[in-house]
């Protein structure tokens, strides 16, 4: 749930924990710059707590800011920011001792891009939550269902709250009753081989390569990545098609058995290319091979981490 | 200056009279964002834009600019065709078009010539488009520019409601508005409307920093402390300087494959850790700190110095397009 009572909690837990110690820096969110933007907030005093927000805006997956931290972290989480940490305890990115998940009541966040497709933005000089609408002030008051603009990972998503916590802030959102999350991956796998060609040129010669998705994405944490080796420089580093498919694909693929579709990479391109396309579908073989679904359990190994006897081996083409 | 008035429903016209001159490139609009590209036809302009997606930047200097093609055997060199025909930038907002000048003091510096930026440069029109609906991440009047600035462009429309108010501002714009639409004096009442107008527009961008001010401060602050955490939620990827209308670094790259290949100029970022990685391994920049040090020291102080102006011109793209909100007006107030 969205609700000021929220923030008042976030601020006042974030205050004790630093002052008993128990961390050294919280990971939240603050209030961004311009009209309906949050911004990653690094607290580090308990005085700062009092910038800490919760709204629906709380877009970003926080747990990208993990990596390589040797403070002891108290992160704000949705499900997927858990979610996320979740692979990085797993894959032994950070140690659970110093990391406290403090788990938030997330009723999903909204899709700016969509929301300004609809709304002038700019003239918004505030926003609150009713229930189930988003209500925002501009010259009139605007009232949107929040289900209606909120962003595509978050409508497939039935893991709001955060699966692993130390600390949960407020009720449990009630987990919605998604009919069928592959939905989309299911019709896109029904069309023709040119069809699907046509989609992956699309997005490529939208894709400018800034590596907005890559460098929100949570999973990439790679020291080097490949599009940054130079010997060998594996391929082209322009805006040629077949170079920047070729970015995307590898991507996706480094990600499957990981990927908790947070919708980070989506909402951080400029483009508004719909990214988690490909990722979605990787997640669907995943679970349909290795009835696994990733950032539930630090304890287990992840799916390609571990194998069985009878996994499938339908892939394996060459005899 | 010489001014006249065009009627909005005489634009079409004067549109494809323009696309029988020459390219005209121009905002449109594909899929949710505006973006300049070639006209195929005059049906396609979107003259009602606030502001687009990425900057025209990308005409005179392309993501990806093929400088030549070659093949192994007999040494085979294969120059581009170079574009000598005459083109038109229609609809550039005053931001973008001062953006140019600031590209040609680095394509244009006087020991350094970009022939392919140049043939461009030389052979297009700019017709620049006033602002009347700024938005919240505007701050040109931040950095020397306004809603009705001129510069870089050679002729400006005024969106007057019904109709568009012309600006001559440079011969070649006047004689282009001549032959187009003929120029000499508009109405006094829109004149006076659209200078009200201006104003109007110039009260809704209050200025965020003093640029001079912050310049001179950047000169003693390279090892300020603001440096530190300022730069902590940045994630390290391109968007900002890639939408960006004056960052211009670029990297040259060699494509080969077995028997030819081409050499190519594409955009390269300095919030990428590859950029001044040295081929020892040593990378002098190792973290987000100094790399966005860097980004806005460039900007606000070295580019300064070596041109005269900051290298910013307020479009806030990259305030827009960041996907952390890492907003440029606060981090450079934190130097005022």
């Amino acid at each position: 749930m969205w609700s000021k009572e929220i923030t008042q909690k976030i601020r006042a837990t974030a205050e004790s924990l630093l002052l008993e110690g128990k961390v050294d820096l919280i990971i939240g969110y603050e209030a961004g710059s311009t009209p309906l933007r949050t911004a990653p907030s690094f607290v580090r005093s308990a005085e700062q707590a009092s910038l800490l927000v919760w709204n629906p805006f709380c877009e970003n997956n926080l747990s990208v800011y993990l990596e390589g931290r040797k403070e002891k972290v108290g992160l704000m989480a949705k499900g997927c920011d858990a979610r996320a940490a979740v692979v990085a305890l797993q894959e032994k990115r950070i140690d659970r001792d110093r990391l406290l998940i403090i788990g938030l009541p997330c009723s999903g966040v909204v899709d700016r891009q969509k929301l300004a497709a609809s709304v002038n933005i700019d003239a918004v000089k505030a926003f609150s939550v009713d229930k189930d609408s988003l209500v925002l002030q501009t010259e009139e008051e605007v009232r949107l269902p929040l289900e209606d603009v909120l962003h595509a990972s978050c409508k497939t998503c039935s893991r709001r709250n955060a699966p692993v916590s130390d600390i949960f802030i407020g009720e449990k959102s009630s987990e919605p009753q998604v009919k069928d999350e592959f939905a989309e991956v299911k019709s896109f796998e029904g069309l023709g081989t040119q069809e699907r060609w046509r989609y992956f040129r699309e997005l490529a010669q939208k894709c400018i390569r800034c590596y907005a998705c890559r460098n929100a994405c949570p999973l990439c944490y790679c020291q080097e990545c490949i599009v940054d080796q130079t010997q060998p420089q594996w391929f082209g580093k322009t805006a040629a098609e077949e170079d920047t498919l070729i970015y995307h694909i590898i991507r996706a693929y480094h990600c499957a058995g990981r990927c908790i579709d947070c919708g980070a990479c989506s909402r951080a391109c400029p483009m508004g290319i719909d990214l988690r396309l490909l990722n979605k579908k990787l997640q669907k073989d995943v679970q349909e091979l290795y009835h696994y679904i990733p950032g539930l359990n630090p304890d287990e190994a992840p799916a390609f981490g571990t194998f069985k006897l009878d996994d499938p081996q339908d892939c394996i083409t060459e005899k | 200056m010489d001014t006249g008035i065009i009627k909005k429903e005489n634009i079409k016209g004067v549109i494809e009279s323009l696309m029988q001159m020459g390219k005209v490139v121009a905002p449109t609009r594909q899929d949710d964002m505006t973006v300049f590209s070639a006209l195929p036809s005059s049906e396609a302009l979107d003259l009602n834009y606030t502001n687009s997606k990425l900057s025209p930047k990308d005409y005179f200097f392309p993501q990806t600019e093929v400088l030549f093609c070659y093949e192994k055997e007999n040494n085979q060199i294969h120059p581009p065709l170079i574009e000598d025909k005459p083109a038109c930038l229609v609809g550039v907002r005053p931001c973008d078009a001062k953006a140019i000048t600031l590209l040609d003091c680095i394509f244009n510096d006087p020991q350094y010539k970009d022939v392919y930026y140049l043939n461009k440069r030389k052979n297009t029109v700019v017709i620049g488009l006033a602002c009347t609906n700024p938005q919240s991440t505007c701050f040109c009047t931040s950095t020397g520019g306004g809603p009705l600035d001129t510069t870089g462009m050679d002729m400006l429309w005024q969106d007057l409601g019904d109709r568009y108010l012309i600006k001559a501002v440079t011969p070649q714009g006047k004689e282009l508005a001549s032959k187009l639409f003929g120029i000499d004096k508009a109405p006094e009442k829109d004149l006076s409307y659209a200078k009200k107008q201006g104003e109007k527009v110039l009260s809704m961008i209050p200025p965020a920093f003093e640029a001079e001010k912050i310049s001179e401060k950047l000169r003693s602050s390279f090892e300020d402390s603001v440096w530190e955490t300022i730069h902590e939620k940045c994630l390290g990827c391109a968007a900002c300087t890639f939408v960006c209308p004056t960052c211009h670094c670029f990297d040259i790259q060699d494509e080969n494959s077995r028997d030819r290949g081409r050499r190519v100029k594409l955009w390269d970022s300095c919030m990428f850790p590859l950029f001044t990685l040295h081929t020892s391994g040593h990378n002098p920049r190792l973290s987000g700190k100094e790399r966005m040090r860097q980004r806005i020291m460039h900007k606000f102080n070295y580019f300064k110095v070596n041109n005269g102006h900051v290298a910013c011109v307020g479009c806030g793209r990259c305030i827009r397009e960041c996907p952390v909100n890492m907003d440029i007006r606060q981090i450079v107030s934190a130097f005022s």
